[in-house]
């Protein structure tokens, strides 16, 4: 089997934003807004134009404060405006899939909605999807990929094709996304950026590749950890305790990517238009976060965070963090390694970013009475928000079952198959955490958590025995359960095959959904010989089954 | 794109769309009615009627021109993107009426948490196929009545929905 550029560039595209089936390949291309705007000039001296604050969006100002549109009258329509959806689909057929198709013999459908244009690939030669499974080491989606070491030792244009495939699949070129800074012939240094999805050893993974390789910097790491994304909790106080679990972002300047090329429009003339602003305004740092300094001063230190150990968080990563860098360290950065090793105290090190000190516990000490006192100083009184206290309510009432459903289900494993389980409800954690947490291995869940880990909805009660790891589904309900009622958990359960799923509500079954079960054969059926149990919660204790 | 747009676009097609079946003609538009308890002397003539309690956004009640016989086609809308909720809904009602056309269409397409799923012909072809037929998903155009082709679900079904 041929290494060829095609081949690479497909690895990447994967690893990006795709899964690996059984038989074939599924590259999600994610446009998130159906038109993306590129970057305002001002028409009279050419210097970077911002949106005007208080003001309305159709005028913007120019950033050098000697022009006489510097405090507005700009109009924002000299912005080039790209529509994505389109274009995303136009350019896999007529980049992506030519580009690809030079080297790799497959067949292909394509899917595509507002937000994600899907390119399936299927029929492909079996010995190349074994190398492609192989080179991901079984792992099945983008949320596990890692870039194997072994891609170091490849030639440079297919190191260069992964990188493509990058690009593509999961980096955006923002107009938006500028940093301050002055350059020789104006202000604002454009940057691009990786969106990382779920996948915590990745972001600093590519970060190392590019320097390893290419000898390329990255400008700055955003995690989705609280004292990253909320150090002043404000996030937190306003109740909007999870706004933090976001993906990572990994931003780059576009001047040093010159040697890389995107194949996907409008991603080529947006990232085209940051280079050109770059290139222009000439900037002399180069503004490597590897570079800044790691020393972390009082002023640095962040106020302690309610989330800090929060089951979002990558296990290796949860506790204190007061710079993005150490995050980058204890996620494996082999260059954080290498100035680590420098130091006279390791552990001092990561927790100050200081080489020379030797006394841990002085340190670890003061850090900790800092970081305590500033969260002690904050106000953690909300503000207010109107509320609709009618949804409230009927929201409340509903999630009032699942505690007494969690007992009940714990019971019913117990009594039925004589074996002890775990239940949860899925408002209080995700599944995967709820796995990973409770079970040594879950490799016999692996698929099946996945695809209800990436539904926004799901089961409102999931059990597991912690014998035979049967899993079981129930659905909640403060309404009579009818025929649409039933959809829900249906769908759920021939997705991800429980051994038994109920739909249990406070209320009566409908009569017509009674007439319906007795005369339509198959109708709560998900799987051979498994169908939906429907119930009756009563006195929120124990469930009267009415069909089972 | 409201409510009603969008619903005025599902009725320009859907008259078109029976055009376009051979030996059929449209008899009657029920629009977001309980089916088992309109006063609908067509709906009657279906056996087993009065389980349909349930209410699809459109019932388009269709004949066979030639061997005279009623048929059914069940349309629902989501005026958000498609999700599992939606496919749940709409397939309970199709287990139970077995319509000879079954649509749901949305204003955005499928959500991006069913991507995976409707990719994989396996778990497609069991949250979407009601006996020998199968649920079409897809949307419209921003700006026009036409069918957005790569919005169709099953792939299957994208020459059939083009003619």
């Amino acid at each position: 089997m041929e290494k060829s550029p095609s081949l690479f560039y497909l690895l990447g595209l994967l690893c990006g934003k795709g899964y690996i089936l059984e038989k074939s390949l599924s590259l999600n291309f994610p446009h998130k807004n159906i038109i993306v705007e590129g970057i305002a000039h001002c028409p009279m001296c050419g210097y970077l134009a911002t949106k005007t604050f208080g003001k309305d969006d159709k005028t913007l100002k120019c950033k050098n404060s000697s022009c006489d549109n510097s405090s507005g009258g700009i109009n924002s329509k000299i912005k080039k405006r790209y529509n994505q959806r389109d274009l995303f689909t136009k350019s896999i057929k007529e980049n992506v899939i030519p580009f690809l198709k030079s080297k790799i013999k497959f067949n292909y459908s394509i899917l595509s909605n507002n937000t994600v244009t899907i390119l399936n690939i299927i029929e492909l030669n079996p010995k190349i999807l074994d190398f492609i499974k192989n080179f991901f080491n079984e792992k099945k989606s983008f949320d596990r990929f890692e870039i194997p070491d072994s891609l170091n030792n490849e030639r440079k244009e297919l190191k260069v094709e992964f990188v493509n495939g990058l690009l593509d699949s999961c980096s955006y070129p923002s107009a938006g996304g500028w940093l301050n800074r002055d350059g020789k012939n104006g202000h604002g240094r454009m940057r691009s950026y990786f969106q990382i999805v779920r996948n915590w050893k990745l972001p600093v993974q590519i970060d190392n590749f590019l320097r390893h390789n290419f000898n390329i910097p990255t400008a700055k790491f955003d995690w989705g950890h609280p004292n990253i994304r909320d150090p002043g909790l404000q996030d937190y106080i306003n109740q909007n305790e999870s706004s933090f679990a976001r993906e990572c972002q990994v931003g780059f300047f576009p001047e040093y990517f010159k040697i890389f090329k995107h194949r996907i429009a409008p991603k080529i003339e947006l990232f085209n238009e940051l280079l050109r602003h770059n290139l222009k305004v000439k900037f002399e740092q180069d503004d490597d976060w590897l570079k800044t300094k790691k020393t972390i001063t009082t002023g640095k230190i962040k106020p302690s965070h309610p989330m800090e150990n929060d089951y979002r968080i990558h296990k290796e990563v949860r506790g204190h963090f007061d710079a993005e860098w150490q995050i980058n360290l204890v996620l494996g950065c082999k260059y954080l390694k290498k100035i680590q090793s420098k130091a006279k105290n390791k552990e001092v090190f990561r927790i100050s970013g200081n080489l020379e000190i030797e006394k841990i516990n002085e340190v670890k000490d003061n850090f900790k009475k800092i970081r305590e006192k500033k969260y002690s100083e904050i106000n953690l009184n909300p503000k207010k928000k109107k509320v609709s206290k009618i949804k409230n309510r009927s929201k409340i009432r509903e999630q009032q079952t699942y505690k007494p459903l969690v007992f009940w289900l714990k019971n019913y494993i117990k009594e039925k198959y004589k074996e002890d389980s775990e239940a949860f409800d899925t408002s209080a954690q995700t599944l995967n955490n709820f796995f990973s947490s409770n079970f040594e291995s879950f490799v016999q869940f692996e698929d099946q958590i996945k695809n209800l880990e990436d539904l926004d909805i799901r089961p409102d009660i999931v059990g597991i025995s912690k014998v035979s790891n049967k899993l079981f589904f129930i659905e909640s309900k403060v309404v009579s359960i009818g025929i649409k009622e039933v959809g829900q958990i249906w769908a759920y359960s021939i997705i991800a095959d429980p051994f038994e799923s109920f739909l249990i509500s406070t209320k009566d079954t409908s009569q017509s959904l009674l007439r319906v079960i007795s005369q339509t054969p198959n109708f709560l059926k998900y799987k051979e010989k498994k169908n939906i149990k429907i119930g009756k919660l009563i006195n929120n204790k124990n469930v009267e089954f009415i069909y089972e | 794109m409201s409510k009603e747009s969008l619903e005025n676009k599902i009725l320009n097609w859907s008259r078109k769309f029976i055009k376009s079946l051979k030996d059929y003609e449209l008899i009657e538009i029920i629009r977001s009615e309980n089916l088992s308890k309109i006063n609908s002397e067509n709906i009657k003539k279906f056996q087993n009627y009065g389980n349909w309690d349930f209410t699809p956004d459109f019932a388009l009640i269709i004949k066979n021109i030639k061997e005279d016989k009623l048929n059914i086609i069940l349309i629902n809308r989501d005026n958000k993107s498609v999700g599992l909720r939606s496919i749940g809904e709409i397939m309970c009602f199709n287990k139970i009426v077995n319509p000879i056309y079954s649509f749901l269409i949305s204003e955005k397409g499928h959500s991006d948490e069913i991507s995976y799923f409707m990719i994989n012909e396996n778990l497609r072809s069991k949250l979407m196929n009601y006996f020998d037929n199968t649920l079409i998903i897809f949307s419209f155009d921003d700006n026009s009545e036409k069918i957005k082709k790569e919005s169709i679900i099953p792939f299957s079904k994208r020459k059939t929905l083009n003619d």
